[in-house]
């Protein structure tokens, strides 16, 4: 009997925690989509991965064979210091900026009455292949610095162009997300 | 109706800007002979705590604003051109920069290594990316010049 009455008070507490646990979900939810009517909706969209003279420079071979020329191992090694340091930085920009968008598309996809869920998926795994990817690009440039890894580079730009598209044409055509968002983007 | 008078405002503006950046550019920019030296004197023009750009002559001739505006975008421009530059540039303009400054370089290799003033020569909107391949540059440019001195020692 006493068994029985704890096992109804635990049940019931954990009702009540998932009650609070999902309110403070929706109130999450609530305020997020309020962020979207301000500016940072409009950062988020607008704001760019670095640019591509800049992305050539970090990780292009001109510097690195200038700095091989000077025949300094002291050189050689301040260089990869720095540029593997602004290497990793750079991913990094890249991989905070999908994540913002992708987080924008989750609170959005979490309201909306239109889901595609294949595109769901799609979009899901192209984004787990992009962060694996990401991973894999930092752990090279730490072994073996950012020189001649353009076309590594070219691929995390790419996905994340493949990305930024779709989660962009979902916050273009779903309905559920507001008119204000809608309205910056077409500004 | 309201905005024909707005946009006559905004291009008398930019023209005014137009007119500021130039003048900018021949009277003041002209007579520092490297890029990196005028880095330099732009970033100092600017007040650290507002980071606004202040310059008299400019502000009698134009107004404060437009002078401040034209000091900004020149700031930008040349720092992104440096920023962006191939390191055998750069290093090329960090050593005529420490050889006019009038001191000994040893001792200004030394001071930029430890306290790193070339850090307020980046633009408050500058991007981190690009702001942190300057600061890698130069830092690399500081070993280059420093190994050069050695060298010729």
């Amino acid at each position: 009997m006493n068994v029985a009455v704890l096992f109804i008070i635990l049940a019931l507490l954990l009702i009540v925690l998932l009650l609070v646990s999902l309110q403070r979900i929706a109130a999450a939810d609530r305020a997020a989509m309020q962020s979207l009517e301000n500016d940072e909706f409009a950062a988020t969209l607008n704001s760019e991965i670095p640019q591509r003279d800049v992305t050539d420079r970090i990780f292009g071979s001109e510097d690195w064979s200038f700095v091989t020329r000077q025949g300094s191992d002291r050189l050689t090694q301040v260089f990869l210091q720095q540029r593997k340091e602004l290497a990793v930085c750079w991913v990094h920009t890249i991989r905070v900026d999908v994540g913002r968008r992708m987080h924008l598309h989750t609170i959005a996809a979490r309201t909306s009455s239109q889901l595609e869920p294949l595109v769901e998926l799609s979009l899901a795994t192209h984004y787990w292949a992009f962060l694996i990817f990401c991973q894999l690009v930092i752990l090279t440039i730490r072994l073996r610095g950012p020189v001649a890894m353009k076309g590594s580079v070219g691929r995390i730009c790419n996905l994340s162009k493949r990305l930024s598209e779709i989660t962009e044409s979902f916050l273009r055509t779903d309905p559920a997300k507001n008119e204000n968002g809608r309205h910056m983007l077409q500004s | 109706m309201k905005k024909e008078p707005q946009a006559m405002v905004g291009r008398l503006t930019n023209t005014k800007l137009e007119a500021a950046l130039e003048d900018l550019n021949h009277r003041t920019l002209a007579k520092i002979g490297f890029a990196f030296g005028r880095l330099i004197y732009l970033a100092s023009t600017r007040d650290y705590n507002t980071g606004r750009y202040y310059h008299d002559g400019l502000a009698f001739q134009f107004s404060e604003e437009i002078a401040s505006k034209a000091l900004a975008q020149a700031h930008r421009e040349v720092f992104f051109d440096l920023a962006l530059s191939p390191l055998k540039e750069l290093a090329q303009q960090v050593q005529l920069y420490i050889q006019s400054v009038g001191a000994e370089s040893e001792d200004i290799i030394r001071g930029w290594e430890k306290l790193e003033p070339y850090r307020v020569a980046i633009p408050i909107d500058a991007d981190s990316v690009t702001a942190g391949l300057f600061v890698a540059n130069v830092k690399i440019a500081l070993a280059i010049v420093e190994s050069r001195l050695e060298a010729a020692r």
